[in-house]
């Protein structure tokens, strides 16, 4: 068995469809207390086939709510999810089940997510054992090759996850969510937990997946030069809401929602002699409740160009340069970049590389 | 007046010399620090930093005598806090300087708080355990005092609230205010913001040099990350397979990282300004087995300037003033002023 990308690509004189697509994607959780939480309030977005869709913001914010209910699980209160052309939402569960293998997720904790009795190559081989794919000894192969790819040293075969490391557990799981060829992988804080050094290996692999295997993903991390590495274009979520989405380079380079301004310039630089400490936006206040979001712009309590109507009117995502939206009443021009200047070093500043063109 | 000795000499509050430390385990013996050596002035800031595994936090745990007294063996040339030799002080003596002069706090904040007692009543506890005398009136206003001085908005109503009504952040704030409760003149932070989000991370970082600064304590801030050791800390010991492998104050290191394992745990931080799509310069391969540590330099087979001697023969310490590092390589040493 081979590894090929994307199942089902489109014949080549259809215009390309996107591999998902949500419109309106609302995710309302009641509590036990009986208040509400919109953790996830009318995002829409199109992530196409090859592509990486990078989702930033706060703790709380829905970036794991907003995965899970693209999965169904569980389905949306309100709005749509189109993929490989197929409405999820009125899909029988029968039919979402076996949809559901073209889908995986790859989360934070890797020892939690595997059976600790199980061997590496049990833990591998689960999914096609499950979904009932091949033989047992095509499935062996399988898990080498998946291994190999991974790189993972066969001697881990029989390996317990207890006994692996971090990062050779989080490329367990890797090879566990690429056995079926998914069409879509979701990393849910796949690298958080995984110290600088691991961390690197581990985006380094999956640079060379993406690229190697055209990859679509969803890659959600709390650290936002983590997120800009793997990601075409990014999505930023402030408290359910998505309030830019736009192409990694441009949005980073300069932000147009005043929370993502706020967002990058707290990320502290590795570097003592940079001068942006002191330059930092602080955001004021604190995130108000989920349960009791602001009326108008969710934003608006912390933001330094609200005013009345922002507190009126829900700003939409617009549209404000090709493929990039805000929904800002008042967004901030194209000038007024994020001050990110590359400190000159004395050696080489760490990019051996960059990944092929695909 | 004292010429003859460097300042920090004069002012050291606690000195680690050559700390070794290994565990006796029924499958053999670990060696979990194989040398680590530096020292901290009142006010002042160190980060000790190094990949999983590399003996941080068995360094930090050996300072307050936390390692179980049943499979650790703690050596050292010195090892001392004030007039403290902390390698054979009575465990009452130790217990009252955990509590009060040198305060620990941890990565997860959940785990050092008690989740059915609300936030107010463990920081009066924390208070009361130095100050038994106290008298409820008093006690209230230390706690809110306390929760003002690491930021606490409202904190008269959220002395109420328990740990699952708070958030990450202000979680770890609490867990601060209960290491400030008796005043310590060290603080050690075994990686205070990884469970934590971006936005508070910087916050939480900010607040710990803050109250460093303000109530002149020192700190050892203990992470894997370089890039937040950057920030906050006057000096840097980096530490690989046990060992410290380099020295120096946090602007020395940065102009000039001197052993390959520091460079490339920098290399390995990913940058906002890098663009997307690139790769990072990783430190493959994996870590020394603590249990089998080589002869030689530990990192040499991750070393892209290993040369035959690094694997027989452990590298010598060069230093050039408070800069001190281990390996081979010399090249350079000429530039170094
Ligand atoms: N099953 C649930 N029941 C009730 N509320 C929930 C549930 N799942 C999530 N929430 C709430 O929804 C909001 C969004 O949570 P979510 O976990 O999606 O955020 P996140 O962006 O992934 O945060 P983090 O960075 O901490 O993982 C939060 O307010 C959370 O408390
Ligand atoms: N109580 C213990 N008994 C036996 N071995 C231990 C004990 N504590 C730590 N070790 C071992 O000592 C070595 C150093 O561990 P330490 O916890 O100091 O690493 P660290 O640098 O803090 O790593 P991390 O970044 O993962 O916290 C490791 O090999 C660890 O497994
Ligand atoms: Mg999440
Ligand atoms: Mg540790």
């Amino acid at each position: 068995m081979t590894i090929s990308p994307g199942a089902a690509a489109s014949p080549p004189d259809t215009p390309p469809t996107p591999l998902l697509e949500t419109t309106g994607l609302t995710q309302t959780f009641r509590l036990p207390t009986g208040a509400e939480v919109q953790a996830v309030s009318d995002v829409s977005f199109v992530l196409h086939r090859g592509e990486t869709l990078g989702l930033v913001g706060e703790s709380g914010c829905g970036k794991s709510t907003t995965v899970r209910t693209i999965l169904q699980a569980p389905p949306p209160t309100a709005g749509t999810v189109t993929f490989g052309g197929i409405e999820l939402t009125t899909t029988p569960p029968r039919q979402l089940r076996r949809l559901r293998r073209r889908m995986q997720l790859v989360f934070q904790d890797p020892h939690a997510s595997m059976n600790p009795r199980w061997t590496v190559r049990d833990c591998i081989a689960e999914p096609l054992q499950v979904h009932r794919v091949g033989t047992s000894s095509s499935r062996n192969d399988r898990v080498h090759e998946l291994m190999d790819l991974v790189g993972l040293d066969e001697g881990y075969l029989t390996s317990r996850p207890g006994s692996l490391s971090g990062g050779q557990c989080q490329r367990v799981a890797i090879a566990r969510a690429l056995a079926l060829d998914p069409d879509l992988i979701c990393f849910d804080e796949a690298v958080s937990a995984l110290d600088v050094s691991i961390q690197a290996q581990i985006l380094n692999l999956i640079a060379r997946l993406r690229a190697d295997l055209e990859l679509t993903s969803i890659f959600i991390a709390h650290d936002l030069a983590v997120v800009k590495l793997v990601s075409d274009r990014i999505g930023v979520m402030y408290l359910g809401k998505l309030c830019e989405i736009g192409p990694a380079e441009s949005l980073y380079r300069s932000p147009r929602h005043p929370y993502t301004k706020a967002l990058l310039s707290a990320i502290p630089k590795p570097d003592p002699r940079h001068p942006d400490r002191l330059r930092r936006v602080n955001l004021r206040g604190e995130l108000p409740s989920p349960t009791d979001p602001p009326s108008g712009c969710r934003f608006r309590t912390r933001c330094d160009r609200a005013d009345e109507r922002c507190s009126l009117d829900v700003p939409p995502l617009q549209t404000i340069s090709p493929g990039h939206q805000v929904a800002c009443h008042y967004p901030l021009s194209a000038s007024a970049p994020v001050e990110m200047t590359p400190l000159p070093t004395r050696r080489a500043n760490g990019v051996v590389g960059q990944s092929p063109t695909r | 007046m004292h010429s003859s000795l460097s300042p920090s000499s004069v002012t050291d509050i606690l000195e680690v010399d050559d700390l070794h430390v290994d565990f006796e385990l029924p499958r053999g013996r670990l060696h979990a620090v194989r040398g680590a050596s530096f020292s901290l002035g009142s006010g002042e800031s160190l980060g000790i930093v190094g990949e999983s595994g590399s003996g941080k936090s068995v360094t930090s745990r050996a300072i307050m005598g936390l390692l179980p007294a049943t499979t650790a063996r703690v050596k050292a040339r010195t090892l001392r806090y004030g007039q403290h030799d902390l390698l054979d002080a009575p465990e009452r003596v130790m217990r009252r300087l955990r509590g009060g002069e040198i305060a620990m706090i941890y990565q997860d904040p959940m785990r050092a708080l008690n989740p059915i007692m609300r936030v107010g009543d463990q920081v009066a506890e924390a208070i009361r355990a130095h100050e038994p005398s106290l008298g409820r009136k008093e006690l209230s206003t230390r706690v809110v005092g306390l929760l003002d001085a690491v930021r606490i908005p409202d904190a008269n109503k959220r002395i109420r609230l328990y740990p699952h009504q708070l958030s990450g952040g202000m979680r770890q704030r609490i867990v601060i205010a209960m290491a400030l409760a008796a005043n310590p003149s060290i603080l050690i932070a075994d990686e205070p913001t990884t469970s934590l989000d971006v936005t508070v991370q910087a916050e939480i970082l900010d607040l710990l040099g803050d109250l460093q600064e303000e109530r002149g304590m020192g700190m050892i801030l203990v992470t894997h990350d370089l890039g937040v050791a950057a920030w906050h800390t006057n000096r840097i010991m980096v530490m690989y397979a046990g060992r410290g492998v380099e020295h120096a104050t946090t602007a020395d290191l940065f102009e000039d990282m001197r052993m390959p394992y520091t460079r490339a745990l920098f290399d390995s931080i990913p940058r906002v300004d890098m663009p997307p799509g690139s790769l990072l310069k990783s430190v493959e391969g994996r870590p020394v087995d603590p249990s089998n540590p080589p002869p030689g330099c530990a990192f040499r087979e991750r070393c892209h300037l290993a040369v035959e001697i690094c694997g027989t023969t452990a590298p010598p310490r060069r230093q050039v003033g408070s800069h001190w590092w281990d390996c081979w390589d010399d090249q350079e040493e000429k530039s170094v002023k």
